[in-house]
């Protein structure tokens, strides 16, 4: 049985191919398109896991979207409604696009997937979110944690999941939502919405929680059971085209930073309190479900499962014995999740073997890596195996900074070895050269190391893999020799690496442990600010050319940059690229 | 046949139209002399910077119309419903933080055409 799930017309749109219970390929649109983000349609990722797959549109026995376009367009209805005559600009603004596009949900799908006849299915957004954390996850029985911005009326969930099963029991609904505060605080504090949240994240350590107590007392109206409401006195995003309004503005003492500008302990202070806020309602909501469920494991999605320091705290402080995140937890995961949930909820499938790795992208033949090399002119040495971790690895260790390109590209935010940037944790000044020379971005943007799975304990405090990137840890006291990895606050957001996953990216590693005694890496995705992450070796060629990368390894072939010609361009490509 | 038909339609045609009033007249000749230039450039100037000032015109006359639309459509129907919901204290939002409820959960509501059935819906 052939089902394509797909996810679209918001953000992060992608596509997934469950083929007889297994995804065999899933892919967001943005690394195909090279517009990040971007919530188009998902022709081009459709197009790449029906080949992976080696189907074409007429194979297919169902289609399953992610979410209930009516629903949502009811709840957008609904707050207009409620905010007259506020809304009026956002109305203006959204309604063309909704009467455009979004209502012909199943028009687009059927014109894109011509001569697909079949049926085309939808599932609720946060039940997309549920069945693509518990389905593809290790338990056969879990609580599940939904929480994001919004789907239809939904903000957040518990759930439970049972062999093949998933129910929902009990949701927050719009406007008061977790994601969307998170949201208000990364527009104030001059970021992008739905795109730069993690920097709040990583900026928060620089700050203390000082509005914590004012925010939870005025702002967010914490139950014990973990639900909650928002003063929406404070906030616009229900009715405008902004997040926060005057009173936000009053609260905090000033308007919203401008984009780029300086930050200072203001900013790190309210980046601190609102990861506290966030942090506290996701604490309240696991214990809560962990006490009405019983259950010794959590399945966790939707964007916010993408705060690694909540998660972090989450199997550290809540009674949960078992983590599991999803790899791509927010959006663009619902298009496995619906397809699960077709195939193992709706149909009653057997659930087949849970998810170790995020590799179901594209991968390049050594074939063509060396046909495209030839015809960019590009000088390179084809190496084996043996001799292009050891000689990378002691590129590495060296102080030179890799683009390194392997096998199938990742599904979800987070670059885990496949298409990622590597350097050497132990050098102090390795994080600004990335930031400023390789990333071109904030110097206060912190980097994630990758370390061997069976030395992960012995340099972090953390009793539990962290395979997807999605745990942030503390580095052990005796350890603190990775300065570029360990952030103000001593803590790491690492990926463990099994070998059984990567072997090549482990015994890179491991050959780097024998050349300085370290178990790890700095691993940041491969691409620059604003960029999406690489997808073919043409994007990785570039990026390495344009940057002040040293090496690039493409499968077998190992390139130095000074061999390279001068890359031949009529573009500005720092122009191409939308900062996020 | 077909050259007796040939000859009836314009003449039909004709004799209809001489019976619409004068502005109607007008309009569906600016309609029709539209129809034909973007025939004409659309076949023979795509690309052109005559084609693109010419849908670019009409485009902005298309968003100052459904400003227009919108707004009365926003004005009337939204507004409408909005003061009724506003006389009656109901607030689909549940934007009231003072409701004494001990929880902000709510059960989530499975779909009434059972769970195969509602995943055929876009509801």
């Amino acid at each position: 049985m052939n089902i394509l799930g797909i996810s679209c017309f918001y953000h992060d749109s992608a596509a997934a191919l469950l083929k007889d219970g297994v995804i065999v390929a899933a892919g967001q649109e943005e690394r195909f398109s090279r517009k990040r983000h971007d919530s188009d349609f998902p022709a081009r990722a459709v197009k790449y896991v029906l080949r992976e797959a080696g189907l074409k549109p007429e194979d297919l026995d169902a289609v399953g979207f992610y979410d209930k376009p009516l629903l949502k367009f009811e709840r957008m209805l609904s707050t207009y409604v409620a905010t007259f005559p506020r809304s009026f600009n956002s109305f203006r603004k959204a309604m063309p696009v909704w009467v455009k596009e979004k209502l012909w949900v199943p028009s687009i799908i059927r014109r894109e997937l011509r001569p697909y006849k079949g049926p085309i299915f939808f599932a609720e957004h946060h039940m997309s979110h549920a069945a693509s954390a518990f389905l593809v996850s290790p338990y056969e029985e879990s609580a599940i944690l939904t929480v994001d911005g919004v789907g239809e009326w939904c903000t957040a969930s518990s759930a439970v999941g049972r062999g093949s099963d998933v129910t929902l029991l009990k949701e927050v609904r719009f406007p008061h939502s977790l994601g969307l505060l998170y949201s208000a605080f990364t527009y104030y504090l001059g970021f992008k919405v739905n795109s730069a949240e993690y920097k709040v994240m990583g900026l928060a350590p620089y700050g203390k929680p000082v509005h914590f107590d004012r925010i939870m007392k005025e702002m967010v109206h914490l139950k014990p059971d973990g639900s909650f409401k928002l003063d929406m006195s404070y906030f616009s995003y229900d009715y405008g085209l902004r997040m926060t309004n005057g009173k936000f503005d009053q609260f905090f003492g000033g308007p919203p930073r401008k984009p780029e500008t300086w930050m200072a302990e203001r900013e790190f202070d309210i980046a601190a309190s609102v990861q506290k806020v966030c942090e506290e309602v996701v604490l309240t909501m696991a214990r809560h479900i962990h006490r009405e469920t019983g259950l010794p494991n959590l399945s966790m999605a939707g964007g916010v499962a993408l705060n690694c320091v909540a998660n972090g705290r989450v199997i550290r402080e809540t009674p949960f014995k078992n983590l599991f995140v999803q790899p791509a937890a927010g959006d663009a995961g619902g298009a496995v999740g619906v397809a699960h949930w077709l195939y193992n909820t709706i149909d009653k499938q057997p659930r087949g073997k849970a998810w170790t790795n995020a590799y179901l992208g594209p991968a390049f033949s050594d074939e063509e890596i060396g046909q495209y090399l030839a015809e960019a002119g590009a000088r390179f040495e084809k190496l084996d195996d043996g001799e292009l971790t050891r000689r990378t690895a002691r590129a590495i260790a060296d102080g030179n900074v890799i683009g390194w390109f392997q096998g199938r590209m990742e599904f979800g935010p987070r670059a885990l070895g496949a298409r990622s940037i590597l350097a050497d944790p132990r050098d102090p000044r390795m994080r600004d050269t990335l930031n400023m020379k390789i990333k071109f971005r904030e110097g206060f943007r912190p980097f994630a190391p990758s370390v061997l799975e069976d030395r992960a304990a012995e340099w972090f405090d953390i009793e539990c893999d962290s395979p997807y990137m999605l745990l942030v840890a503390q580095v052990r006291e005796g350890k603190r020799t990775i300065p570029s990895v360990t952030h103000v606050d001593n803590s790491a957001r690492l990926q463990t690496v099994r070998r059984a996953d990567s072997p090549l990216y482990y015994d890179l590693i491991s050959e780097f442990d024998k050349l300085t005694g370290v178990p790890l890496v700095i691993n940041t995705s491969f691409n620059v600010r604003g960029e999406p992450i690489v997808c073919t070796p043409h994007d990785a060629y570039l990026c390495f050319m344009r940057t002040n990368m040293d090496h690039l390894v493409l499968g077998h072939y190992f390139l130095a940059k000074p061999d390279q010609p001068p890359l031949r361009e009529d573009v500005d490509w720092r122009k191409l690229y939308e900062l996020d | 046949m077909l050259t007796v038909l040939l000859a009836l339609v314009p003449a039909r045609l004709e004799a209809w139209f001489n019976r619409l009033p004068l502005h109607n007249r007008i309009l569906l000749g600016v309609a029709l002399t539209v129809f034909v230039v973007e025939l004409i450039l659309r076949t023979w100037a795509r690309g052109t910077v005559a084609y693109k000032r010419w849908t670019a015109f009409f485009q902005a006359i298309g968003a100052v119309w459904t400003a227009v639309i919108l707004s009365v459509v926003y004005f009337v129907s939204v507004g409408l419903v909005s003061l009724f919901q506003r006389l009656f204290g109901h607030d689909r939002l549940d934007r009231r933080l003072d409701d004494g409820k001990p929880t902000a959960w709510h059960a989530h509501e499975p779909s009434p055409l059972g769970e195969r059935q509602g995943a055929r819906h876009q509801f």
